[in-house]
């Protein structure tokens, strides 16, 4: 039982960190519907980033993480005006594989930048744990994961109560209602964009002390991501929080009764058995808007 | 000489040169780099049959290769199987996996397309680590060496690699002169028009990417044996997927030649640099370098060298005049069953979204051989009617039962093969096809033969050249839509969808902005349709148009049907009137409002 | 204050307004009819700059705004109450309202001031401001429209069928709320598909059928037109018809 229990555990708290490097994906696939392959790139640059910060100057990849957004919305506001920006002007379905593209010359400046070798920030917690009777919390994991939830809080807390929040919620329901107020999508794609690139440098953050990395783990993050906004429906940031878990639930639990290595393809399998069935997301209540009639 | 035979000749000669050069040369080198060319050009044409003539991106396509060299592999190590049956094998093999991928998003879209294949890869990769003792897993598995002498070097992989090659082009070339592929550029343009026209459109996507697969699959296969040993990570590689797409993007998505040319400059730059960098960076550059123009390639040349280049040698030729109407002759359609009773039932039709009841339990008869006008005011519910007709939306109540069939559930395909059809305010033709093409698109029943049919056989080309110069527009036969002008672009539109004989016609505003003379040859085609026992249904504001021509119109008021009868009748109507001026509601205000000063 | 000189428009390759004209006084009111299809919805989509005329011009007292943005034309004092599909559903009746102010949003004081006074004229603003709009009713819905409209104090509002989807009973709250515009000065556009609603508040109206106008005068006048019930059922001795 207690096995099962750890297995739980475990998994929520995964989970949310998961959740936590999908924000990104989430944002600019709910409001703008663009499906941002680099995301993976994004996690790991910021993961380079936060690791950078702690091997050389010795600050906390906790820490490190609100500095590392500023570079990183930088990067989206360029990335957003320069390439998204046209391509979705002149052949939108093309996004995605221009997105595509900046993953993979992403992933080369950063082998160029780093090296291939496998990185891990190792913070004193990394590797210590809470007791709570016959089950371990590890801290770090529980530190990301509550990383996780104050990232999503705010969030979700700037969505509901600020201009650009409001802004954005009206111009993802009702563009055209959105423009007759002086939204203009311009700006707002810019925006998003630079908030979606920013929160990664949290997920990065998390990533760098969690697991190890390697210019090309982007491949496995951009997987894990997709999955998660997949599962959760629309974008929704509280949704994506709950299929994050849902994911590191699965995972968790299959790594612990079936194998490890079968608990790599879960992203995968579960993005499949979605789409196959209920394409809508398992946390959306309306039918997606491409599915056939 | 023609254009045609030229390039036909220099074809050949490129083909010739080909064949040759193992005979005259021994530079292993080139030949290497032909083999490889060879490879990504076959898995480049392939992926162009789902990517470039459907439009469905698939970033996955170094799965087929993997998935075929694996099952090649296993099958010559484990089975000790000739390499033939071997690449054969590894081919049915990715025809099955690409139709099982398909069958999951056939209810999704293009951009889950990509997702799921780019899923597809990642797990296909990760089960062939997980299975290692079939597959060998991160150690590899090691096919059996080449065992011919040495004076053969690489002919057993270049001739064959070249054959496939030719092969693939062939099937491509065939493709695109096929129904198939008229089908597939359809899609690519306007899947949901294309699914009202009666076309099984998913049918369509699974043979294209089968087909891609396929190649893929039987490339991997001799990719394998020319290798010799399989690596998960270098074979389920995603840069190898990047490479077939940016071959295809670069030379021209969706032209024939196009991913041949972007793989003859693609393959030789990446050989290039992986013998020019040396260094623990190599990999990393090559990356930066490839990934860099495909980044370029999707923002500065999205159509490819190929189109950007024709369409610089051609410019544009001046539009034809727009003809003068002339005098329109009769073309009697080859059936006309007489059909008793109504053409179209419907019994407590509603449909809500949300809060709003934008249909409320509408009754509806349509007799054959009849024109029935639909009225009201805006907010009406009209536009949601007939959407509930043709099948865009589903309602959420009621019945619909057209031809004797109960189809208020079914497909828009079932409602096309059930003899509907079906126009729109803004006419959607498709911009891929000429407009002889739109016009005999339309497909009454599912035929999996007629699918190996040339694009336009001799037969329809007769009927719908008869058809076209019956409204005075048979000179644009061979010509893009985007040469009609509007009103032109509508009667296309009428005569695509009564191509195949329906037995009831919605008319979304046909008259809507058209002259005068156009609308009066409007109204002739649309009586020749009641005369031959087509029931027609149109929404239309102009009542004069209507007046003269329906023999019945029922008007909607607030989702409902408020009165029926002749227009006459019902413009005598107290409801209709109210509907239309606005209730008598007794208001406090007599006087109009002063402004204020 | 609005004047509108041959306006063309249309959408993809359909031209909707054929040469338009139209004038309205600053503080009056006037509404535009017609049949479906005519385009009276097309002559507000060109004068709040959300579709671009082909040709005409559009002035607004005294500044051309023909074919600026949305946004450029809502700092000009123009301020549009669409058709449909103008709330936020997932906002609140509050959050909605304030939205209206978006491109002044750093005038905090300013705006907590517009919107207290807004309450006075829109009661629901007080009694509902945390509801979701998409509970609303389509009346309730309306109101919500109009004060939003304006946070900016627009010296000219276009209204887009304002009693679309609404029960005989709110028009009176409708016809109440435009009147104290009115009375604040505000200069009108209004199209109505309710044509004795629309001739019972307006001072001028304009009859548009087929893209142009076909008739032009005082409400009084036009509600009095022998064959008003014609120019919806067509006749084509009415210039304009086809």
């Amino acid at each position: 039982m207690s096995e099962l229990l750890q297995a739980v555990i475990f998994g929520v708290l995964t989970g949310g960190v998961y959740a936590l490097m999908a924000t990104g994906l989430t944002l600019t696939f709910g409001v703008m519907k663009i499906v941002n392959l680099a995301q993976g790139a994004f996690l790991i640059l910021s993961a380079y980033l936060c690791w950078t910060l702690w091997a050389q100057l010795g600050i906390d990849p906790l820490l490190g993480s609100l500095i590392v957004t500023v570079p990183l919305a930088a990067l989206g506001i360029l990335i957003y005006r320069f390439i998204v920006e046209r391509v979705q002007r002149v052949d939108h379905r093309l996004t995605i594989v221009v997105t595509f593209a900046v993953a993979l010359v992403a992933e080369a400046v950063i082998a160029l930048v780093w090296g291939p070798n496998p990185a891990a920030a190792t913070p004193p917690y990394f590797n210590e744990a809470f007791q709570l009777g016959s089950v371990s919390v590890p801290r770090a994991q529980l530190y990301a994961f509550l990383l996780a939830v104050a990232v999503t809080a705010v969030l979700q807390l700037g969505l509901k109560r600020t201009w650009l929040g409001h802004a954005i919620t009206a111009a993802a329901e009702n563009p055209e209602g959105a423009r007759l107020i002086g939204v203009e999508p311009k700006k707002i794609g810019t925006w998003i964009f630079a908030i979606a690139t920013a929160t990664t440098a949290f997920g990065g953050a998390a990533l760098s002390f969690l697991y190890q990395f390697t210019p090309d783990s982007q491949d496995t993050w951009i997987g894990l991501t997709l999955s998660v906004v997949i599962l959760g429906g629309l974008g929704s940031v509280t949704g994506a929080f709950a299929a994050g878990v849902l994911l590191g639930l699965a995972e968790s639990v299959t790594s612990a009764y079936i194998s490890v290595r079968w608990a790599e393809a879960v992203p995968a399998l579960l993005i499949l058995l979605v789409l196959l069935i209920r394409p809508q997301g398992l946390f959306t209540l309306a039918a997606r808007q491409d599915a056939a009639a | 000489m023609t254009q045609t035979k030229i390039r036909r000749m220099l074809i050949a000669a490129a083909l010739a040169a080909l064949a040759i050069f193992p005979l005259v040369s021994n530079d292993l080198y080139y030949q290497t780099l032909l083999i490889l060319t060879f490879l990504l050009a076959i898995g480049a044409t392939g992926w162009n049959i789902m990517g470039g003539y459907a439009g469905y991106i698939s970033l996955g396509n170094s799965a087929f290769i993997g998935l075929g060299a694996y099952t090649t592999g296993i099958l010559a190590a484990k089975a000790n199987v000739s390499p033939f049956l071997g690449c054969l094998a590894g081919g049915l093999v990715c025809a099955v996996t690409a139709a099982v991928l398909s069958l999951i998003t056939r209810r999704t879209r293009g951009m889950y397309f990509i997702i799921v294949t780019f899923a597809a890869l990642q797990l296909l990769g990760i089960v062939a680590t997980i299975w290692s003792g079939l597959t060998g897993g991160s150690q590899g598995l090691a096919l059996p060496l080449p065992t011919w002498s040495l004076t053969y070097q690489n002919w057993p992989f270049y001739y064959p690699l070249l054959a496939l090659l030719v092969l693939a082009v062939a099937v491509s070339a065939w493709v695109r002169r096929s129904k198939l592929g008229l089908g597939l550029f359809a899609i690519k343009d306007d899947e949901d028009k294309a699914a009202g026209l009666g076309l099984a459109t998913g049918a369509y996507k699974l043979i294209a990417f089968v087909l891609g697969g396929t190649f893929l699959g039987v490339a991997g296969g001799i990719y394998a044996y020319y290798v010799t040993f399989l690596n998960v990570s270098a074979v389920f590689d995603i840069v190898t997927s990047m490479l077939i797409v940016l071959a295809a993007l670069l030379g021209g998505r969706g032209t024939l030649w196009g991913p041949v040319l972007g793989a003859f400059l693609i393959e030789p730059l990446a050989n290039l640099t992986s013998t020019s960098l040396g260094g623990a960076d190599a990999g990393a550059i090559r990356l930066l370098l490839f990934g860099g123009l495909l980044g370029l390639v999707v923002l500065f040349l999205p159509r490819g060298l190929l189109p950007t280049v024709s369409a610089w040698k051609n410019q544009k030729q001046d539009d034809p005049e727009r003809t003068r109407l002339t005098p329109a002759g009769h073309v009697s359609p080859e059936r006309r069953k007489a059909s008793d009773g109504t053409v179209l039932t419907v019994r407590a039709l509603s449909r809500s979204f949300g809060g709003l009841r934008a249909v409320d339990t509408v009754d509806l008869d349509l007799p054959p051989a009849s024109v029935t006008g639909l009225l009201g005011p805006n907010g009406s519910g009209k536009t949601t009617l007939f959407n509930l007709i043709d099948g865009t939306v589903r309602p959420s109540s009621g019945q619909l039962t057209l031809a004797g069939r109960r189809l208020e559930r079914a497909s828009r395909q079932a409602r096309a093969h059930a003899g509907l059809a079906r126009t729109y305010q803004l006419p959607r033709l498709f911009p891929s096809l000429t407009v002889l093409e739109n016009v005999v698109l339309a497909e009454r029943r599912l035929s999996l033969a007629r699918l190996f049919l040339p694009r336009v056989t001799a037969a329809e080309r007769a009927r719908a050249v008869a058809v076209l110069a019956d409204l005075g527009l048979a000179r644009y036969a061979d010509a893009s839509p985007a040469a009609l002008s509007y009103g032109q672009r509508k009667l296309i539109e009428l005569a695509q969808v009564l191509w195949p004989d329906p037995a009831l016609v919605l008319l979304d505003e046909p008259a809507a902005g058209i002259s005068p003379a156009l609308s009066q040859r409007l109204a002739g085609i649309i009586r020749r349709l009641r005369a031959d026992g087509v029931g027609v249904l149109l929404v239309e504001h102009d009542v004069a148009f209507l007046a003269s021509l329906s023999d019945q119109v029922y008007v909607m008021a607030n989702g409902k049907i408020i009165a029926s009868g002749t227009v006459a009748e019902v413009s005598a109507d107290q409801a209709v009137i109210d509907a239309y001026l606005g209730d008598q509601v007794a208001l406090a205000v007599a006087s109009p409002v002063e402004p204020a000063r | 204050m609005i004047e509108i000189k041959g306006l063309v428009a249309g959408y993809g390759g359909l031209d909707i307004l054929r040469g338009v004209d139209l004038t309205v006084d600053r503080g009056g009111i006037t509404c535009i009819v017609g049949p479906n299809g005519a385009g009276k919805s097309t002559v507000l989509k060109a004068v709040s700059g959300v579709l671009r005329p082909r040709a005409g011009t559009v002035t607004i007292d005294g500044t051309d705004l023909t074919g600026r943005d949305p946004e450029a034309i809502l700092r000009a004092g123009v301020a549009q109450v669409p058709q449909r599909n103008g709330l936020f559903t997932r906002l609140t009746v509050r959050q909605n309202v304030l939205m209206g102010a978006y491109v002044i949003r750093n005038r905090r004081k300013h705006i907590e001031t517009r919107y207290d006074a807004l309450t006075q004229t829109f009661p629901i603003l007080a009694t509902r401001p945390g509801a979701l709009a998409g509970t609303l009713s389509g009346g309730q819905r309306r109101m919500v429209e109009f004060a939003r409209a304006l946070m900016l104090e627009p010296t000219v509002v276009l209204l887009d069928e304002p009693t679309l989807g609404l029960d005989p009973a709110s028009l009176a709250i409708i016809g109440d709320s435009v009147r104290a515009m009115i009375a604040a000065g505000t200069t009108i556009l209004m199209v109505e598909q309710n044509v004795r609603f629309g001739l019972s508040i307006a001072a001028h109206a304009t009859v548009l059928t087929a893209g142009t106008v076909a008739l032009s005068g005082t409400a009084a006048e036009i509600a009095a037109h022998p064959r008003l019930m014609d120019l919806f059922f067509g006749d084509a001795s009415h210039a304009g018809t086809r």
